[in-house]
C-alpha cells in the first residue's frame, strides 16, 4: 500500500509539474504578445504628441500650444478628433482613470475618446496616459537644459522642450503589467 | 494423498491474485491515459505558443517596416489621386502610398497575389511595380486598416496661395493577422502611430 502511494504521489506530481511548466508557458507567450501590442500603442501617443507639436509649427502658433491642458495640465489621454487630427484630452489623472482606459472601435482600431466611449466600443484590456514635463533651460545657455518636475518652468527660464512620457498597463490572466516609453520633443526643427 | 506432491520450495512461491493483477492493470491504464493526455496538451501548447511567436515576430516586423517607409519617406497624396489606383483617401482605407526620399514609390496592401499557399490574403508590400509578400506561410493577414491624416497634401499649396490644412502627416496602421486553426489559433491585433518627418513648409 505504502509504494503504490509513493508511486502515485510521485506521477502526479510529475504530471502537476509538466501541466504548470505548460501554463507557464501559454501565459509567457500570451504576455509577450500583449507586450507588442502595449508598444505599439505606447509609440502612437509619442507619435500622436509629435504630430501635434508639428501641427503648431504648420499652424505658425506656439509650439506647446496644444500640448498644455487648462490650469498647465500635462497629462491626459491621446484621441483623434472626427477628421483623425490628434488631440489631448487633458481630463484624465492618472491610469486608473475611466478616461485611460483604450477601447476597441468598431472599426477595429484602438482608441481612446474624448468623454464617452461610443456605442459599438469595446474596452480592450489596455488604458494609456501620458505625461509631458516641460524642458527648460536658461535664455542662450544650452548647458542649462533640464527636464523639471512639476508643470512650468521656474523663473528665469524658458520652455524648449517637453519630456514625452507614455505609461501603458493592461492585464494578463489576472496579472498586471506595465509598459514605459520616454521620449524628448524639442521646440527645434 | 494425491495432488499435494510439490516439494518444499515450490509450495512458498506466492503468485498474484486475479485482483492484484487487475488493480495493477487498472492504474497503469490511468497513468498512460493522463501521460498521454498531457503529451497532447503540452504539444497543442507549444504548437500555439510557436503560433502566437510567429505572429507576433510578423506583426513587429511588419509594422516596424511600414514606420519606416513613413519616417524616411513622405506619403504619396499623388498616387492616392489617380482613379486607376482606387479614389483618393478615405478616412480608414486599406491602401498606404508612400515615396521613399530617393523618389521612389512603394505601396502597403493586403491582397492575395503573390501569397504563400494557404495563408491568403497576405500583406503585400509593392515597390517600383514589384511586390512581395510581406507575411509568412501559415499566416494571414484579416485586417489591414490604414488612417492616413490629412487626407489632402499639407505642403502643397492651393491656386489661391494657401495650404489645405495645417496637420502634420500621421499614419495609423491596424493590423491584425492570424495563424493556425482550432484549437492552436492565435491571433493578434497591433495598431501604432507614426508621423512624417517631412518639415517642407
Amino acid at each position: 500500500m505504502l509504494e503504490m502511494i509513493i508511486a502515485l504521489g510521485i506521477i502526479t506530481s510529475g504530471i502537476a509539474s509538466t501541466l504548470s511548466l505548460v501554463s507557464s508557458s501559454l501565459n509567457a507567450s500570451n504576455e509577450s504578445q500583449t507586450r507588442v501590442v502595449a508598444t505599439g500603442l505606447a509609440r502612437e501617443a509619442v507619435e500622436a504628441v509629435r504630430a501635434m507639436r508639428d501641427g503648431t509649427w504648420l499652424e505658425g502658433i506656439p509650439w506647446n500650444s496644444s500640448l498644455v491642458g487648462p490650469g498647465n495640465d500635462r497629462t491626459g489621454v491621446p484621441y483623434f478628433m472626427p477628421e483623425k487630427d490628434w488631440r489631448i484630452d487633458f481630463t484624465a489623472a492618472g491610469i486608473t482613470d475611466p478616461d485611460a482606459v483604450v477601447y476597441q472601435d468598431p472599426d477595429g482600431s484602438f482608441r481612446q475618446y474624448d468623454g464617452a466611449s461610443p456605442a459599438g466600443a469595446m474596452e480592450s484590456p489596455y488604458r494609456r496616459l501620458i505625461t509631458m514635463r516641460p524642458i527648460c533651460m536658461v535664455e542662450g545657455d544650452a548647458t542649462t537644459i533640464a527636464s523639471v518636475d512639476g508643470t512650468a518652468c521656474p523663473g528665469g527660464k524658458i520652455e524648449v522642450g517637453i519630456d514625452v512620457r507614455v505609461l501603458i498597463t493592461w492585464t494578463v490572466s489576472a496579472r498586471g503589467h506595465r509598459l514605459e516609453m520616454q521620449s524628448e520633443l524639442y521646440d527645434w526643427r | 494423498m494425491i495432488g499435494d506432491n510439490r516439494g518444499p520450495a515450490l509450495s512458498r512461491v506466492e503468485g498474484f491474485t486475479l485482483i492484484e493483477v487487475l488493480v495493477v492493470v487498472a492504474i497503469f491504464s490511468t497513468a498512460m491515459v493522463a501521460v498521454t493526455d498531457m503529451f497532447l496538451i503540452a504539444n497543442r501548447a507549444e504548437r500555439k505558443i510557436l503560433g502566437r511567436e510567429d505572429i507576433a515576430s510578423t506583426a513587429r516586423v511588419a509594422v516596424e517596416q511600414i514606420a519606416r517607409g513613413v519616417r524616411q519617406g513622405s506619403i504619396d497624396y499623388a498616387r492616392y489621386a489617380d482613379p486607376a489606383e482606387g479614389g483618393p483617401i478615405g478616412l480608414t482605407d486599406t491602401r498606404l502610398f508612400l515615396r521613399g526620399s530617393d523618389g521612389n514609390t512603394f505601396s502597403f496592401r493586403r491582397g492575395e497575389s503573390g501569397c504563400e499557399p494557404g495563408s491568403i490574403p497576405c500583406l503585400i508590400v509593392e515597390e517600383n511595380g514589384e511586390t512581395a509578400s510581406l507575411t509568412p506561410k501559415g499566416v494571414v493577414v484579416e485586417q489591414f486598416t490604414v488612417i492616413v491624416n490629412p487626407t489632402f497634401n499639407p505642403f502643397e499649396r492651393l491656386p489661391d496661395g494657401t495650404y489645405p490644412n495645417t496637420a502634420q502627416p500621421t499614419v495609423t496602421v491596424v493590423l491584425v493577422l492570424r495563424s493556425g486553426s482550432g484549437a492552436s489559433a492565435a491571433s493578434i491585433r497591433v495598431q501604432t502611430t507614426v508621423a512624417s518627418r517631412a518639415y517642407v513648409r
